[in-house]
């Protein structure tokens, strides 16, 4: 075709391919994070303005497909407001920040050995379900690779990659992570596994059970502590469904996460902690 | 194709020239330095806006996509295909993506989308909004193969509800903002002649 026979196309996609070759190269190596780092720097003081903005358009999205809350919405907080009066108006900043606290001083209570640090999150992504999210802390800040990320519901994710004043998230609905779990009640073990998002919802199936696991829908699911970054019994879900495999031997159970990663906008990264701290 | 660096005197400036573009216009590199900084600058706030969970109607549009392919209409093939590069490589640095081959795929885009100018569609926003149509499509499709390839649980109608025809249509929303952008730096750059420019 005469479209792709001239010399600039051939050494445009050879330069293309060079690119890709080369980045692919560096994420096989495992040294992708230097030029990574060096955009996602340069990329962080703009993805706030960008969140920003986005919370504007998705607003503006959400007036037409939500109206009936947004009336209801609008009218609990006309009372709240209401209620409140000019006190709360110049306490607002102040209350805010004193609800982030209170919960995580119920995150210490359960965890006294947690070191906590308050992120912001600033950009997450995975096309229509959020599998990754980038918050506005860095190595700067004390973070390193692995670090649980948890808020005053459950467990979110940890820590994937680094940079000066970033770090990526990964959540731990998204396919390739790995948790160590148990059930409270029964205590029984297994791996907790992010999925694809099917048509009914499921994000995580915990798997690795054996056939005559003692688990039930309804059940709450912790980390185990076991195989993983991750500490001892902080919260991730509870149990939604059960399957058995009688070929296999094994049992699966679908799991609903505690949190909900499309809202977050404050998370907590534990910075220091006891991975196998017994339960009480 | 000879690429002759020839420089000539101009009302007591010095001016230097490229060889001539593919309509045989000279091309003046501080104009080219002034065109494309700015597109850079635009490509990388799209490549951020995108990877920063910037959604409209609940899907993220491929906004450095749609971007490129819109330079390599205006502009022409050659800064289609240069700025899909720049644009992939954006794209790959600051997102999530697994294969690392937008590189390839946005200069092949924007090559393409400068090409065919002129072949089916004359050069005007109703010609673009066709390409953007058809572009869009193929980046869904694309999206579609990254995810079949990634997921162990391959549901093709519910991907295709929940996420690929969302991003299409979130995708084929930003046409018309990024083709008036890409021509207004066209049309601010070109000139008082306003001749067709073309690198």
């Amino acid at each position: 075709m005469k479209i792709f026979k001239n010399k600039f196309f051939i050494v445009a996609l050879s330069v293309a391919i060079l690119v890709t070759v080369l980045f692919s190269a560096l994420s096989v190596m495992g040294k992708d994070d230097i030029v990574k780092n060096a955009a996602n720097v340069v990329a962080t003081p703009f993805r706030y303005i960008v969140m920003k903005i986005g919370e504007a358009i998705d607003g503006f999205d959400r007036y037409f497909t939500n109206i009936e809350e947004l009336y209801r919405e609008n009218e609990s907080l006309r009372d709240e407001i209401d209620s409140l009066s000019a006190a709360l108006e110049n306490e607002r900043g102040a209350a805010e920040e004193n609800e982030r606290l209170k919960k995580y001083l119920s995150i210490i209570e359960a965890h006294p050995d947690f070191n906590l640090l308050e992120a912001l999150v600033t950009g997450s992504s995975g096309e229509n379900f959020v599998t990754f999210l980038t918050l506005n802390k860095g190595s700067d800040d004390g973070v390193k690779l692995g670090m649980p990320i948890v808020n005053e519901q459950g467990l979110i994710g940890s820590v994937c990659e680094l940079g000066y004043n970033w770090c990526r998230v990964r959540v731990v609905s998204e396919a390739s992570s790995g948790v160590g779990a148990y059930v409270k009640r029964s205590g029984e073990v297994g791996v907790l596994s992010g999925v694809v998002p099917n048509k009914d919802g499921v994000t995580c199936i915990l798997e690795y059970l054996d056939e005559n696991a003692d688990i039930e829908v309804g059940d709450p699911v912790y980390t185990s502590g076991i195989g993983s970054s991750y500490p001892r019994d902080i919260y991730i879900g509870k149990v939604t469904a059960v399957e058995t495999d009688v070929y296999l031997r094994t049992k699966t159970a679908t799991v609903e996460c505690a949190v909900r990663c499309e809202d977050l906008k404050y998370v907590i990264i534990v910075t220091g902690y006891e991975i196998n701290r017994e339960s009480e | 194709m000879k690429s002759i660096v020839r420089a000539s005197e101009t009302g007591g400036k010095m001016n230097v020239y490229m060889n001539k573009g593919r309509y045989g216009e000279r091309i003046n590199i501080k104009k080219l330095v002034l065109y494309y900084l700015p597109l850079i600058f635009l490509l990388f706030l799209g490549a951020v806006a995108e990877t920063s969970g910037l959604k409209m109607f609940r899907a993220s549009p491929a906004l450095t996509f749609m971007f490129v392919c819109a330079i390599g209409f205006v502009f022409g093939e050659r800064s289609g295909a240069i700025f899909g590069i720049i644009g992939g490589v954006f794209i790959d640095a600051l997102g999530f993506s697994g294969f690392l081959i937008s590189p390839v795929l946005y200069m092949l885009s924007g090559y393409l989308c400068g090409r065919l100018v002129g072949w089916f569609l004359s050069k005007n926003l109703p010609s673009f909004m066709v390409y953007g149509l058809i572009a869009g499509a193929v980046k869904g499709i694309f999206t579609l193969f990254v995810i079949g390839v990634v997921s162990t649980e391959f549901d093709l109608l519910h991907i295709l509800s929940k996420i690929t025809v969302p991003e299409y249509f979130a995708t084929v929303l930003c046409i018309f903002p990024v083709y008036l952008i890409s021509a207004g730096i066209y049309r601010i750059f070109r000139g008082k002649d306003k001749k067709e420019f073309r690198f």
